[in-house]
This record gives structure tokens, sequence and C-alpha cells, in this order.
């Protein structure tokens, strides 16, 4: 009997990778089968994250739709779902080397799974750059992995003394997610910067992915009075955040990172996040910023997000360091991302020895219902 | 086929069962050399591997105690962290020997896990061992969180990749033969007989207490050893990964191999482990066609009037065979 | 001292949502003995007609609160009737996974639909604050409280003194002998079914008048806390879940207040622990003594 199984399960095994080969074989064939370059993605597309991950997906493709007709390619995308897991990542990785031979990959959208493809990504070089992967580790992993977006060490040092200088604030309440490492990332990093210039982080609290009542916290917060709250989460909680703050009668300032993006879209009464300031990638006023997110809005139906805009301008930026190369070889691609200079929606980028990138910032706050930069 | 083996004495069976496994390896290990066999489908490999040493495990909590338990991943993520803080921390000595190490300390600790698991619950039945090891899972995945030291949400980074397939294959071939060996050892008997009937085996002078805990702590040292293999894979570790969802799809995956079978249980993993993957091109479709699919296996197994309707269709097709 | 007040106001609240979802979760269990995971999601589901009755439909606020109702009533009798029903006398397990089956189903269909994208949920309740010795109390507080409260006796009640209330008890006494005594036990648990996702969907309806944002995720947690708090006060008992969800929701408040935020998740659940250590029944649960 046990003889059989062992065959028997060796057999499901053979047979459930033919499948496997089978099923993948209409992408399988290499770049050069028809002259057309191909660019993985990967990140959650199913699950309570997909809204990110769509975000980037999207904002990968138009840019890869973009550069198609500008310059009359046929560069192609091809996507695969993470669902925000590791596992999942990585034998999207594996298939989008191994199978489709991508020349570069666009990836992962959290950063956990993005440093795990960073990591996997160590036995071929090949070039990884992900749009709003923010932990520090991801660009650790090696060389060939850049990062699109600001690391949360940068933008909360920033945020820090922002609210120290700026702002002038002496104190602080922060009230963070703590199973978020973005969250935790930005937090860490904003309270080291404002004690450094001074400040006093008086009350920190914490809360899970998923929650949505954040009154008990908040009112302890608000009995503590601070200048500044320090709000780095994601634009979901951000918008019931500070409902339930301005409920509560709090009057400190609001402030918060990139990931504040998008609240507008969110929030059923703009009145609630009025006088939030936050770091963000661009200017509202921007125009070219407000036509491709008009543009983004039409072509996919939805609202177009700080994920998407990232994605757009990273995608963007390795197709530049791709027509420099000349080639699909990833160390030509890495060497040119390493010294590339690329203008794109979000303005001036560059990347530093690790991989982050050197680009400017704007602080955004939200003015009589609407996104508008800030001044004093 | 079939008669003659079972006519084997236990040697000569266990002989049998080694060389088809060898067989197995060794032609796997030759299609990956000739590059048929590439990166992505050892992965996949590796990744069936370590949910078969899972759903085998669980199979004995579940399917051969008889006690539903919803806290497996609970088990996995502390092998898992152990592992990697021993083999992080632990310098001066071969790869191998660390990574054997780790492996055993995840173990371990998984089965000292196991066992405060297992001893307030022991009068506890049913649901509610269910509810309450569904409880233990989420303290577990919680307290990684907020834990630091580990690298708590930010994840714990940096693990070496010592994982690869064949560890992970003789690892699993390990699983099944360990499992084999305990039910059909005296121990796995008592065990099954507290299945059967708790109260009939206590009178028989059982000591039901002593077996329970026995079953959990087998089950969690295996759990904690694929999470150590799982760990050395990634080379990254987040709590998140081991929330309640990761327990019911080991537990989806012992349920559709059929409780208490050892051979369904492999089976079920490795055609769980590969679907997703197939699935891949209707990538939005994958989580809606994954629970269709779901319902529509439990309705077909255990629906009295689909089993009476697949059994007719089968008859038809067995006559018309026959009659061809 | 104010503080402690409105953080015990806090734990009411957050209780009084848990008690309507606990609800439907316990007289499920108790006359069907199964754990309905899928019971989180018809709260989404409910949130989420009533979204569109009241954005894309434009229709009042009555309307949209009766046809989120009547929907996820119906949503429930038909899963009952497709997925539990045929599986009835399946081992429990069985059961489960198909639940479960059914809660991916819906969450998966329903971002199909409406994407993943949160969506504001238009606001319901623009009633003012009641203010008592210098606490603020928030319209939605109160709201929900009442209609909690309210349900709840209203429960009570039906399944004391009605025909239908007693079969509901008589099933989750004895199967058997009540179908001897003439119950019709596939109506009943249909009935069962029906009222549990009405009441969700009230529940899913007052969560998002609380917490504006409509995802199709937005059941999975709640549903678990529920479930928790029909545990702790006793699964099958219907007073003991709407006690076990005060005490739920005031646990949370007072930890995330006086102990660590961070790690209240796990408090609350070793309180679940030691609890089903030491009483499994729950508070309010009868100890069911086994027969030989």
């Amino acid at each position: 009997m046990n003889f059989k199984k062992v065959l028997k399960g060796g057999l499901a095994a053979m047979i459930a990778m033919s499948m496997v080969a089978c099923s993948s074989n209409d992408g399988g064939s290499s770049s050069t089968d028809d002259g057309s370059l191909k660019i993985g993605m990967i990140g959650p597309l199913e699950g309570d994250t997909s809204v990110y991950g769509i975000a980037v997906k999207n904002g990968t493709d138009m840019a890869i739709k973009d550069y198609n007709e500008k310059n009359g390619k046929n560069v192609k995308l091809i996507a695969y779902d993470s669902k925000g897991d590791s596992t999942e990542a990585t034998n999207a990785y594996n298939k989008l080397v191994e199978e489709d031979k991508v020349a570069a990959i666009v990836g992962a959208v959290l950063s956990g799974e993005s440093t795990t493809v960073g990591t996997a990504s160590q036995a071929s070089g090949i070039p990884i750059i992900t749009p709003s992967g923010t932990a520090a580790a991801v660009t650790q992993t090696g060389p060939n992995v850049f990062r699109g977006c600001y690391t949360d060490a940068y933008q909360a040092k920033i945020a820090g003394e922002f609210a120290a200088e700026e702002l002038g604030a002496a104190t602080a309440a922060i009230l963070y997610n703590t199973s978020d490492d973005y969250s935790k990332g930005l937090t860490e990093n904003f309270t080291a910067a404002f004690e450094a210039k001074g400040g006093k982080v008086l009350v920190t609290e914490g809360y899970v992915s998923g929650d949505v009542d954040f009154n008990t916290q908040l009112t302890k917060i608000a009995g503590a009075n601070a200048d500044v709250l320090f709000v780095p989460n994601y634009y979901k909680d951000d918008a019931l955040i500070c409902k339930q703050a301005k409920a509560l009668g709090i009057k400190s300032t609001v402030i918060g990172g990139d990931g504040w993006d998008g609240v507008l879209s969110v929030v059923e009464n703009a009145a609630d996040v009025e006088g939030a300031i936050f770091v963000n990638h661009y200017s509202p006023d921007d125009e070219t910023v407000k036509e491709l997110t008009d543009r983004y809005s039409e072509t996919y139906g939805v609202d177009a997000n700080a994920f998407a805009v990232l994605a757009y301008d990273t995608t963007m930026c390795l197709l530049q360091a791709i027509d420099e190369a000349g080639s699909t070889d990833s160390a030509a691609i890495v060497e040119k991302l390493q010294g590339i200079s690329f203008d794109g929606v979000l303005g001036h980028m560059e990347f530093d020895e690790n991989g982050d990138p050197i680009k400017s910032l704007s602080y955004i706050t939200i003015k009589d219902g609407q996104y508008a930069t800030y001044s004093k | 086929m079939k008669k003659r083996y079972q006519a084997l004495s236990f040697w000569k069976k266990t002989a049998v069962n080694l060389t088809a496994v060898l067989v197995v390896y060794a032609a796997i290990m030759g299609l990956s050399a000739v590059g048929i066999v590439n990166k992505y489908y050892m992965g996949i490999l590796l990744s069936t591997c370590i949910n078969i040493i899972l759903v085998v495990s669980l199979n004995v909590t579940t399917g051969f105690l008889g006690q539903l338990t919803l806290g497996h991943a609970g088990f996995m993520a502390v092998g898992a962290y152990s592992a990697a803080f021993l083999s992080k921390n632990l310098s001066g000595l071969p790869d191998a020997l660390v990574f054997i190490l780790a492996l055993m300390v995840g173990g371990i600790v998984a089965m000292i896990f196991g066992v405060i698991v297992g001893v307030p619950t022991l009068r506890l039945k049913g649901d509610y061992l269910a509810i309450i090891t569904l409880a233990f899972g989420e303290v577990i995945k919680n307290v990684l969180l907020n834990l630091d030291i580990v690298g708590g949400a930010s994840g714990y980074i940096g693990i070496p990749r010592y994982s690869n397939f064949s560890w992970a294959y003789w690892l699993a071939v390990l699983t099944v033969g360990a499992t084999m060996a305990l039910i059909n050892s005296r121990q796995g008997r008592a065990i099954i007989s507290v299945r059967e009937d708790e109260i009939a085996a206590e009178a028989s002078g059982i000591d039901t207490k002593r077996f329970k805990i026995l079953a959990f702590v087998f089950a969690a040292f295996f759990a904690g050893v694929a999470g150590g293999l799982y760990g050395h894979y990634m080379g990254i570790l987040e709590p998140k990964t081991f929330k309640f969802d990761k327990s019911i799809e080991i537990l989806v995956m012992v349920v559709l191999g059929g409780m208490g079978s050892i051979r369904g249980s492999v089976i079920a993993a490795i055609i769980l482990t590969v679907l997703p993957e197939l699935l891949r091109s209707v990538a939005s479709l994958r989580t809606l066609m994954y629970a269709i699919a779901l319902i529509a296996m439990m309705l077909f197994k255990y629906d009295p009037n689909l089993v009476k309707m697949t059994a007719k269709v089968k008859n038809k097709f067995r006559k018309a065979g026959k009659s061809a | 001292m104010l503080q402690f007040l409105m953080q015990l106001i806090n734990g009411l609240n957050s209780g009084s949502i848990y008690a309507l979802i606990a609800l439907g979760y316990t007289m499920v269990y108790g006359i069907a003995k199964l754990i309905n995971f899928a019971h989180g999601d018809i709260i989404m589901v409910g949130a989420y007609v009533c979204f569109l009755c009241l954005t894309t439909w434009k229709l009042p606020l009555a309307a949209a609160i009766a046809i989120s109702i009547v929907a996820c009533t119906l949503l429930g009798i038909v899963i009952e009737k497709v997925a539990y029903k045929p599986l009835r006398n399946a081992s429990r397990i069985s059961l489960l996974i198909t639940a479960i089956g059914i809660s991916y189903l819906l969450q998966s269909s329903f971002q199909l639909i409406f994407t993943a994208n949160p969506k504001p949920f238009p606001t319901i309740i623009s009633l003012p604050a009641l203010t008592i010795g210098g606490i603020s109390i928030a319209a939605t507080y109160y709201i929900t409280f009442l209609v909690s409260v309210i349900l709840m006796v209203a429960l009570h009640l039906f399944v004391q003194k009605t025909k239908t209330g007693k079969a509901m008890r008589a099933v989750s006494e004895d199967a058997g002998a009540a179908q001897l005594m003439g119950i019709n036990i596939n109506k009943t648990i249909s009935i069962t079914f029906g009222i549990g996702s009405a009441l969700a969907a009230v529940a899913g309806i007052l969560y998002c008048a609380s917490y504006p944002m409509v995802t199709p995720y937005i059941g999975s947690l709640p549903g678990i806390k529920a479930f928790i708090a029909a545990v702790l006060g006793g699964i099958g008992s219907i007073p003991g879940a709407v006690l076990g969800a005060f005490i739920l929701g005031l646990v949370e408040a007072l930890t995330k207040a006086y102990l660590s935020s961070r790690m209240s998740d796990a408090i609350v659940f070793i309180v679940l622990i030691v609890m089903l250590v030491f009483k499994p029944s729950g508070i309010l649960g009868k100890n069911v003594k086994e027969k030989v």
C-alpha cells in the first residue's frame, strides 16, 4: 500500500508539473521570440492589500503602454499575484525568471515580499525595482535591487524635523499600526529625529491592521494634549483616525507620511482631514501629475493613488535604463540604473550606492477639502 | 500486485518503500540536472514538501486523535523563529550542521509549546478545543509581532538560506515514515482509541491524557521543523504569515485528503500546493475558483445525494467499459 | 476618572456591535451546531447593499436598510440550503471547511464586483451628541447601543414566547426528539439562518455608520471577535452572546487604555483561553455532562 502511495505521490507530482508546464507555455517564450521585451510585476492582486498591488500593476501597465506608444515598441507586462505572501512572491519570481524570461521586475509591493524577492534574485542578478517597499532591508539584499520610494528612515526624519522646526512643535503624540513595518519604521525614525531636535513624544499608541476603532487610544492621546499628532499609516486607517480624533476634540496638528496619499478618496466628509499635513512625492498643483491621474481614472475606472503614480515613474525609469543599456543583460541594466539620471512625472531621480532614490519631496496639506502644497 | 505487496514481510515492505522513495528522488534530481525541471518547479516542489510535513503532522492530532485543532500555524511559527534565531547566532560550524541543529531546536521549541497548549486543554473537547487552539495560535502571532528582538512587524531578516529541495524531500519522507511508525505502534493505537471512544478507552485502562499530549507533541515537533525549513527558504520571517488563515489552509488539506489517511494527506498537500500555481493565468479569479472548488469538493465528498449520483455515473462508465 | 468613564463608554460601543454579530453566531451554533465562519462576511454584504442603495440608486435611508436586511436574509437562507443542508449529517469539520469556503467565496466575489478600493460610506446618523456630566457621547454610540439592546430583547422574547422560537429551542436541545414531535427541522433551521443574517445586515450598517469605510474584508475581524464573544458568554445562549460581547468590548478598551495598546489582541485571547480552561461552557453556558 505504501509503495503504491509513494509512487502515486510521485506520479501526481509529475503530472502536476507537466500541467503547470502546459499552462505556462503561452507566456513562456523567451524575450527574443517576437522581439518583444518582457517586464515582470509581483504584488498582491487579491486579498486585503490588493488595493495597493492593483494600483502598482495599473501604474506599471500605463507606463509600459505610454512607452510603447511613444517609441513604437512592444514591451509586454507579465504580472503575477503574490497575495502579499512571501512564498507566493518567491514562486512568482521564479516563474517570471525561469519560464517567462523577463528582463527586469517591478516588485514587490509590500516590504516583506520585496525583501524576499530581493534575496531570491541574488542568484540571477536580474534588476529588481520596487516602487513601494519602504523597509531598509529591501535594497540591502543586493546591488541589483532598487527602490522608487523613500525609505521609512528618510521621510520620517524629514517629518520629525519638519514638526520641530517648521511647525515649532514641542510635544507630539503618535498612533501607529504595530503590525505594519511601514508604520513601525516611520514611528521609530520620527521619534528619533523629533527628539534629536529637542521635541518630546508624550504618548505612543498602537493598533493592528483591521482595527477600525481607535477611540480608546485617541482618548488617551486627547488627554496628553500634544502639539502634533503623528499618524504614519496608510490612508484607509488615517481617514478613520482623523474622523474619530476630531470627534474627540483633539486639536493637535496632524502630520503623516506618504501613505496618506489618496486619503480624500476614502473620506465621506473632507472636513475630517482638514488641516492635516503629510510628506509626499509630488505636489498636487503639478500639472503633469494631474494629467496622469486623470488619465488613470479614465483608463482603470478607479482613482489613482501614490502607489500607482510611483509605479508609473519607477517603470519609466527602468525602461530608460534598459534603453540606455541597449540589451536585456542583467548586469548592463543594473549598471545603467546605478548611474541613471531620470526625469519623470515626480521630478528628478537618481540612486545612491544602496539603490535608494535621491529625489525631492513635497509637503501636502488638506485645505478646503482639496490637496494643496503646504505653505506657512 | 497489491496482494503480493501485502503479503511481504515488514522488512521487505520497508525496502520496497525506500526504493520507491529513492526512485522518485533520483528522477526529480535528474530532471533538474538536465534542466527540464527548472528553479520554478523546484521551488514548488520544495513548498510541497514543507506542506506535506505540515499536513501529515496535523493529521496526527486532527485525523488520528480526532481533535480539531486550529493553531497549527502557531507551532510552525515558533519552530521557524527559534530555528532562525539559532542559525543567525551560531557561528563557526559548517552550514549543514548549523541547519540540522536549527531544525532540531525549532522542533523542540515547538514541542514545548505543544505541551503548553496540550496540558491545560486536556479536558476540552470538540469545538472548545478548536477555539482554544485558535486562540493560542493568535496569541503566538501577536506576541511575535511585538517581540522586537526577532524583528516584530519589520520581520526577521537575514536568515541564511540553507533549505533546498533535497533537505525538504528527505525531511518529508522522515515525517511520513515517523508518522506511519507512530500510528502502527502501540502508542498509535492508543491515540486512535481516544478518537474512537474516549470514555471506553479510559475505562480500558489507557491513560488518555498521556496519549493526547503525545499526539500534540508529535504534531508540534514536525510543524516546528517545517517552520524551520520555511524560514531558511524565504530568508525572512514575518508574523503575519502565521495567522489563522495558514492553520485553515493546512486543515483544508487534511480534510480533503481524508482524516486519518497519511496517503491522502500527501496527495492533498501536493494537489493543493500546485493548484494555485496552475491557476496563475486567471489571477484575479484565483481565490474565487479555489473557494468554489473547495465547496464543490466538500459537497461531492459528503453530500449523500451527490455521492449517490457520482456512484451512478461511475457505474455507467464501468459498465460501458466492460461491454465495449 | 473622566477618562476612565470615557474608556468604559468606548468599550460598550464596540461591545454593541460585537453583540449584534455574536447573536447570529450563537443562534446558528445552538441550532445547527455549526461555527458559521461566513457570518462575518454577511456583515460586509449588508454594508455593500446599503451603500449601493444610498449612493448608486439614491434611495432613502429606510428603504436602503430594508433592502439590505432582506438581501442578507435571503442570502443566509440560500447559503444554508445550498451548502450546509446537504452536509448536515457529515462531520463537523467538513461543515467548518465549507463555511470557510463560503467566506472566501463572498470576499473574492465582492472584490471582483466592487474592487478592493475602500468606499466611503455616506453619513447616515446626523443626530447631535449627548452630553452627560462633561462626557460627550456621539450619536453613533447611543444609537448602536440602543439598537443592539432592543434587538437582543426582541430576539429573546421571540425565542421564549413564540411558537417558532420554541421550535428553535427544541431543535437546539435535541433535534431528533424535536422532529419526532412534529417540528419541521428544515424550516426551523432556515428561519434561524435568516434571522441571524438579518441581524448581521443591521450590524453591517451600524458598523459603517461608526466606521464609514467599506471594503470586501471588513467582515473578517469583527466576525472573529464576535465569535470569541459568543464563546465567552456561552455559545448557544442568547443573553450569553450579548454579555460576552460587552465584556469583550470592555476588556479590549481597558487593556488598550491602561495596559498596552500593542498587546491588547494577545491579552483578549489569553482571557479567552483562561475562561475556556476553567469554564469551557462560557459564563452563561450550560455544563453538559457527557453520558456513556
